[in-house]
């Protein structure tokens, strides 16, 4: 069974990205207050390692600083100091500042609580700082109690590809800050590949943040990436300063991620010819990768020429996504070297939801930009008011085959006759957005409607190119710092590098179990896949890598099932055959059916490759209930051949099919026939051997044996009365020359030879035969 | 009037190597196309889908469950090989022997075997990205023992 999965057009303005919502997102805490001030926090395994992305850009005599991230960093390793003579507490901490490398922050950019002091080691790749020994200690033999933390960390951990910060401080007698939190302004943050530029370095470009997080989850190959729209994306974003200053540090799918980035970017993520990337929701100039809004022009016109029968389905976009909304849009203000705070911006086309109702887009956890803000929020109050529909049409093979590709522009113009004497016409711009292109031939069109003002110019570009915040800048509010160590406060220099020769723990145990590869341990054998080299044939045994090895048969020791056993079970039992010879003309062979009542049909087959010899089999007998036998005599000679083999199946008796039998059973064992007689005489003893082959009548013309060891006799001939005693015998003499007859029994066979002269062979144990002629 | 024919073909392949071409137009012969062989082995593929949507799930090849399909195609699920389809037109009244010189693509696919289901006689490969619906967790490393140690518990 196949489930076919429809895909409704009307949820294309959703998948397509265009229309969207803020479904997570973690928002800045603003409550400078309490947040600085709150006790240090420390690692919790099994929680993301936060990834510290972002750049303080510094437009210098303007407002118009923005970027940057204000990192609260959890610590790995504490120690605390108390000097029980003087009542001071020496801090030493380690923390990690974020995944990869980020460079140094500044002195003056760390705080602890809200005050730059203390003293700051940077590492990368491993624990920054000098080596101590974790715990709480007291020292100076004073007698001032203090209760500390009573887990202070191991020395352990390799701190494989992170950034870590060393922190230590001396607090007066009564500061009791000595267990707050450390902050530090990260200007510049994780490393990573910039898209647009070049290089490796830090970056604001949500698209490289992106590609970092696609590449580092190793779960796409490089190839599936459209390196080319990643490129067009990073630019477009780098050019119109949409920027990503923030902590990753919650838990998301990347799929997930990355659709509601897009569009807090005004991107959408796309996929072109199997390979992810982003696109932009808005036409661009490539040159420049500025919102183009100048006249559109379109690459092909679409006639009801194109159309395949009913090959035009239209989809309006409901009414809950067209009400004119106020947009409330949420970002932070980043003021350098301090905590961000949030701040909204109200976004409506003039006139329109002056009360609401409001939407709420949160940006805070990235976005320091007013106008990036602004922009997102035009597009969503422009979009809701002018695209309109979605359109899927259908349509024979064309030029466009090779010509469209996503993304680009099209004007469908359907000539429409429905009112008497009236001929209007379905004419707009769209923007494909999914391409299908069929084993038929027809191509079917996923479009989006792309609306333009008398222009031609695009209404959506139009409205967000020209959206720009108010520009202002709220003051931060808060006192003078009075606990800052002066020194600090002004020392933009970057924060000591750690001596090479630190931060290596002296122990760092391996936590890791690493399974062996197949093959390498006699516990975990070689798998049965089979090698497969290019341009090889495949081969091996069924299954993958987990598939049983081949072992020469089917399975054979499946317990029967007890209800589908035929009366008197098994197969086809096969009895009264001759021992110590093939079978010959004359034997009577007694068959077992599996039930009763049952016919039993015999086949002759090549005992070389099985073929069978007649057209049909032939029935040699049916069995009953109660006498479940079937007894029947090899008799027909041209069945019956030399060098033949023959099987038997059986058909029980089942009333409901139409010829009263059920299916076939069997086959049953195979059984040989001796072969063809040899020509040659055999070399025949003496006259004066013993043992003869006599008629009984006469006593005359004795046929000497060849052997006298394990003889088997074999008679053709007519002369007998069917169902009479043979009527031969063997005669011997005894050393006084008298004769001793036994009569033989069961092989002579009456009919169908057409046999005048008695024939008589001996059977010699390689199953030939050798014929015995008078003496 | 317009005549035209749509031939395909798949190639499996990893980094290194190219594992199988194969094509479903040139019944039981093997042509040669961009300068490389490409066997006969028939398949289908449900449609050539280009599209905006992230939700695309990839798309569906279907090919004769034959013992080198299912071995191919499990191996390929089992090391990550890749899969590229390409669909090409041309004019059958040119010639339908051989791949013609100036035929065009007019789609093509390149993504992962993602899954494979079916029949005892019949497979279909799912083709797409193991990017969805779930794993790929972001950020993409969490605190360990191996990192970190035994952190502070403050």
């Amino acid at each position: 069974m196949k489930l076919r999965i429809s895909d409704p057009l009307a949820l294309l303005p959703y998948q397509t990205g265009v229309i969207f919502r803020s479904t997570s997102g973690k928002k800045v805490k603003d409550d400078p207050g309490t947040w600085l001030n709150t006790q240090q926090r420390s690692v919790e395994l099994g929680t993301p390692v936060p990834i510290v992305f972002g750049l303080f850009v510094d437009n210098p005599g303007t407002d118009d600083d923005y970027g940057g991230v204000f990192v609260s960093p959890p610590a790995t390793k504490i120690r605390y100091n108390l000097n029980t003579t003087s009542n001071e507490v020496t801090t030493e901490l380690t923390m990690v500042l974020s995944e990869g490398y980020v460079p140094q922050p500044l002195v003056q950019d760390v705080y602890q609580r809200t005050c730059r002091r203390g003293t700051m080691v940077w590492a990368y790749d491993k624990l920054a700082g000098p080596y101590f020994e974790a715990g709480t200690y007291t020292t100076g033999g004073g007698s001032v109690t203090i209760i500390f933390p009573n887990y202070a960390g191991s020395d352990a951990g390799t701190y494989e590809d992170m950034t870590t910060l060393y922190y230590t401080n001396q607090f007066a007698a009564n500061d009791d800050t000595w267990q707050n939190q450390v902050h530090v302004f990260v200007r510049q943050g994780m490393h990573v590949t910039r898209l647009a530029g070049g290089g490796v370095g830090p970056s604001n470009n949500m698209v490289d943040l992106a590609y970092y997080l696609i590449q580092k989850t190793s779960r796409v190959p490089e190839l599936l990436i459209d390196s080319v729209a990643m490129s067009v994306a990073a630019w477009f974003t780098e050019v119109n300063e949409f920027t990503w200053d923030g902590i990753l540090d919650e838990p998301a799918n990347l799929e997930d991620w990355m659709r509601e980035m897009a569009g807090f970017f005004l991107l959408r993520v796309s996929e072109k010819n199997g390979k992810k990337g982003f696109r932009p929701l808005l036409p661009i100039t490539l040159a420049t990768y500025q919102i183009a809004t100048g006249s559109v022009s379109w690459k092909f016109g679409f006639t009801e020429e194109h159309l395949v029968p009913d090959g035009f389905q239209i989809e309006y976009i409901p009414l809950s996504e067209r009400k004119p909304i106020c947009a409330q849009m949420m970002w932070r203000q980043q003021p350098p070297n301090d905590i961000g705070f949030v701040r909204s911006t109200e976004v409506r086309i003039d006139g329109e939801a002056l009360e609401g109702p409001y939407e709420q887009y949160d940006m805070t956890q990235f976005c320091t930009r007013e106008d990036h803000a602004v922009k997102v929020g035009a597009y969503q109050v422009a979009r809701r008011k002018y695209v309109t529909h979605s359109l899927r049409i259908r349509v024979k093979p064309d030029s466009y085959n090779t010509l469209l590709t996503l993304g680009d522009i099209v004007r469908v113009q359907l000539r429409r006759e429905n009112d008497p004497g009236e001929v209007s016409f379905h004419d707009y711009l769209y923007e494909i957005e999914k391409i299908n292109k069929t084993e038929t031939g027809v191509v079917e069109f996923d479009l989006m409607h792309f609306p333009i003002d008398s222009l031609g110019r695009s209404i959506l570009a139009l409205y967000v190119a020209g959206a720009q915040g108010t520009g202002y800048m709220y003051e931060l509010g808060r006192n003078e710092y009075s606990c800052d160590d002066p020194d600090n406060v002004d020392d933009d220099t970057p924060v000591t590098p750690t001596d090479p020769g630190d931060g290596n723990n002296p122990d760092t145990p391996d936590t890791d179990v690493d399974l062996p590869q197949p093959g390498t341990d006699v516990n975990n054998p070689p798998n049965d896949a089979p090698v497969f080299t290019p341009g090889s044939e495949i081969g091996g045994g069924p299954g993958g890598t987990t598939g049983i090895p081949p072992f020469g048969g089917i399975l054979v020791n499946n317990p029967a099932d007890p209800f589908d056993t035929n009366s008197p079970g098994g197969g086809i039992g096969i009895g009264g055959l001759p021992s110590g010879r093939p079978l010959l003309p004359g034997d009577e062979v007694v068959i077992t059916p599996p039930c009763c009542p049952s016919t039993t049909y015999m086949w002759a087959i090549d005992p070389e490759t099985g073929e069978k010899l007649t057209a049909s089999p032939i029935a040699v007998g049916t069995a009953i209930i109660g006498d479940c036998e079937t007894r029947f005599e090899i008799f027909n000679e041209y069945l019956f051949d030399y060098g033949r083999a023959f099987y038997f199946e059986t058909r029980c008796e089942d009333e409901g099919s139409p010829d009263g039998l059920g299916p076939v059973i069997g086959p049953s064992g195979t059984l040989s026939v001796g072969n063809e007689p040899s020509t040659a005489a055999g070399t025949y003893l003496s006259d004066t051997q013993k043992y003869r082959i006599v008629r009984p009548s006469t006593f005359a013309g004795p046929l000497n044996l060849t052997s006298e060891s394990a003889v088997t006799l074999y008679f053709r001939t007519d002369e007998c009365t069917p169902g009479a005693s043979a009527n031969w015998r063997v005669r011997w003499e005894s050393p006084a020359g008298t004769f001793n007859d036994e009569e033989l029994y069961g092989y002579t066979l009456c009919t169908g030879f057409g046999v005048s002269t008695p024939e008589v062979y001996q059977v010699n144990n390689d199953g030939s035969l050798t014929p015995l002629t008078a003496a | 009037m317009a005549n035209r024919a749509q031939s395909q073909y798949i190639r499996i392949f990893d980094e290194t190597n190219t594992y199988r071409r194969w094509q479903q137009f040139y019944y039981n012969q093997t042509v040669t196309w961009d300068s490389v062989p490409w066997d006969y082995h028939p398949f289908s593929v449900n449609a050539l889908v280009g599209s905006s949507t992230q939700a695309e799930a990839g798309i569906s090849i279907t090919v004769p469950a034959t013992s080198e399909a299912v071995a191919l195609f499990a191996l390929a699920l089992d090391n990550n090989y890749l899969c590229e389809i390409k669909m090409y037109e041309f004019d059958p009244r040119l010639s339908q022997s051989e791949p013609q010189a100036g035929q065009l693509l007019i789609g093509s696919y390149i993504g992962e075997v993602t899954g494979i289901s079916g029949s005892f006689t019949e497979l279909d490969v799912s083709i797409g990205s193991s990017l969805a619906p779930v794993g790929s967790q972001v950020p993409p490393r969490t605190f360990s023992s191996r990192l970190v140690g035994n952190p502070a518990k403050l």
